[in-house]
């Protein structure tokens, strides 16, 4: 097993992997920037080591800095998190050469599933249903053909994006040209790559994604799924475990799907399938290969610490549970608290001038902020993730409403009011919402 | 640091000389691009290198006193702590120029916090008639951005 472990991350998700790390008896290092000396996990750990000014650019994402970091802190082994690093190739081959071990697959599977048309023919392979799709659109003349055989409208996606940037919805047939270079321009700029690809546009379909856990040794577990559904602008904002509408067919079909496509490709650690979900039928979009934000609804109803299995499977020990060992219990909600307008969206970075966090039986705050703490306007504007824990769906969100009510952050607007709207309207509480379900809101 | 020497005597004392101050109540130095400020009572000036001493023939008056305040509601102030910025990126240019008529709702500049980018429309139609804020300057909110005719 590790001894010690860079955390090279920030905010709760940088807490989150400390907490695991002193269960597990190994010794923390914090990286942080100027602006968060006094974060809560630089205090909370064993050591720390500043890597740069606030601008994420020079510190957080700063590799030779990082690197230098864990060199003479002489960790064996580095925890990316989720965002910054965590999917950055070079970074996992560069610690790889520096004979310490990365905390997430191999490099080679990070560029495998990092070009979403590699990826998508990866599952293809696999029988993993993707979306129907044209990777190749230099010839006009299959662009019709397919255009003919799935209809409008489609969309357009660039192969390295991500985060909405390069994606064109097309709903006329004349369009298309020009919406096909408007994106290759967008996602040149963005992602210094401007292939596009094309896809059949799904109109309300559910976002649905697949947690699974794979050991060096073969063994791979799955871990139910997550309805992810309720996302602004691509960012995520409620999210589910067990979804309300998957049969139990319908669930242990994907999974094993997944499972077996893991197996296939040799892929090691914790990811996650993301699939549209539309008249009962899945289509992959992408394949996440670190630790998801939303981690914890699927520990709550799996009751298994993901972050605890991530390190040990990571440090070469074989999983200690099988898939039959899975049992999916209760149901869970999170709620991504925001320091931004819940109405306006604007961020809000600032003083949290009183805090108080909900407690009780079955409520769980994942958060790095503390009273009096200063929130940058340099990072990300999730501060806290409010997790609900029940026997039932009906139980989560009654304690959600009651946990939501609880919760104190006064200093910096919160979103927390537009959480309460949306677990007490009627679509969310039926459980029929679609992607499209937060639209209304702008 | 440099040091004060002769020559920012010598310099001071032919800019009062030459401006016939009287009273002066402060000096400034500032070395990076050489600067020499002198206020006195009633009058502020301010010469950088090369000193033109044949500018300061007009009438030496108090800077401010020139410059009309603007009215408030001229003024676009910061919606938000972040980053400014004056383009959608280093290769395209600026949204607005001094002078530009813009119509309201147009996008005057970008604030970058919290890793999104939030567009400052104009809060009404008029003509640009300074921008305060530099490219990629940290703001505050309720900071000045621009200001309108």
């Amino acid at each position: 097993m590790f001894k010690k472990i860079l955390i090279a991350n920030r905010g709760e998700i940088a807490l989150r992997i400390l907490r695991a790390c002193r269960e597990l008896n190994i010794k923390t290092v914090a990286i942080h920037s100027e602006a968060d000396e006094s974060a809560m996990h630089v205090r909370m750990a064993d050591e720390s080591v500043c890597v740069g000014p606030a601008s994420a650019q020079s510190s957080y994402l700063n590799i030779p800095a990082i690197i230098t970091a864990a060199t003479i802190t002489n960790v064996d082994a580095i925890h990316p998190g989720y965002g910054f690093l965590s999917e950055n190739q070079r970074f996992a081959e560069i610690i790889e050469e520096h004979k310490i071990k990365f905390i997430g697959p191999n490099s080679q599977h990070l560029k495998m599933m990092g070009n979403k048309i590699s990826a998508k023919k990866v599952m293809e392979q696999n029988y993993v249903p993707t979306v129907p799709g044209l990777n190749d659109i230099s010839d006009k003349n299959k662009i019709k053909k397919f255009v003919d055989q799935v209809g409008l409208p489609i969309i357009i996606k660039a192969a390295s994006g991500g985060g909405g940037k390069g994606m064109r919805v097309v709903n006329d047939y004349d369009e298309l040209d020009k919406s096909i270079s408007a994106a290759k321009i967008e996602a040149k700029k963005s992602f210094n790559d401007d292939t596009v690809y094309i896809e059949k546009y799904l109109t309300s379909p559910k976002h649905i994604e697949i947690q699974i856990l794979s050991d060096a040794h073969g063994n791979v577990v799955t871990l139910g799924e997550r309805d992810c559904s309720i996302q602004r602008k691509h960012q995520k904002l409620i999210e589910e475990s067990p979804s309300t509408i998957l049969t139990q067919k319908e669930r242990e079909q994907i999974c094993e799907l997944c499972r077996k496509a893991v197996l296939s490709i040799g892929y090691e650690g914790v990811g996650t399938f993301e699939f549209l979900y539309e008249n009962h039928k899945f289509y992959f979009m992408e394949m996440n290969t670190r630790l998801q934000v939303e981690h914890p609804i699927t520990e709550m109803v799996t009751h298994t610490d993901l972050v605890k299995q991530q390190i040990i499977v990571s440090s070469g020990k074989k999983l200690n549970f099988s898939q039959d060992n899975v049992k999916i219990q209760g149901h869970s909600i999170e709620c991504r608290i925001n320091a931004e307008h819940p109405e306006t969206f604007i961020p809000s970075p600032g003083i949290v001038t009183q805090y108080h966090q909900p407690g009780g039986l079955g409520v769980r705050v994942d958060s790095a902020v503390y009273q009096e703490y200063v929130i940058p306007p340099h990072y990300d504007s999730m501060i806290a993730k409010l997790i609900t824990y029940g026997d039932t769906r009906e139980d989560s969100i009654q304690k959600m409403k009651r946990a939501l009510e609880e919760y104190v952050i006064i200093g910096i607007d919160t979103n927390i009011q537009l959480h309460q709207k949306i677990i007490k309207s009627d679509e969310f509480i039926s459980g029929k919402y679609d992607i499209n379900y937060m639209s209304r809101f702008d | 640091m440099s040091k004060i020497d002769k020559t920012d005597l010598e310099n001071i004392k032919l800019i009062k000389n030459e401006l016939k101050l009287k009273n002066v109540t402060s000096v400034k130095i500032k070395k990076g691009d050489y600067e020499i400020e002198l206020s006195s009572q009633n009058q502020s000036l301010s010469l950088s290198t090369p000193k033109t001493f044949s500018s300061s023939k007009n009438p030496p008056t108090n800077i401010q006193k020139i410059e009309k305040t603007p009215n408030v509601e001229d003024i676009v102030k910061s919606p938000m702590v972040g980053v400014a910025y004056l383009s959608a990126d280093p290769s395209t240019p600026p949204y607005v120029k001094i002078g530009q008529h813009v119509k309201q709702g147009d996008t005057l500049l970008l604030i970058e916090a919290m890793k999104t980018f939030n567009e400052v429309k104009a809060p009404k139609s008029g003509i640009v008639k300074k921008i305060i804020v530099l490219n990629s300057q940290p703001v505050e909110f309720g900071d000045d951005l621009l200001i309108f005719e």
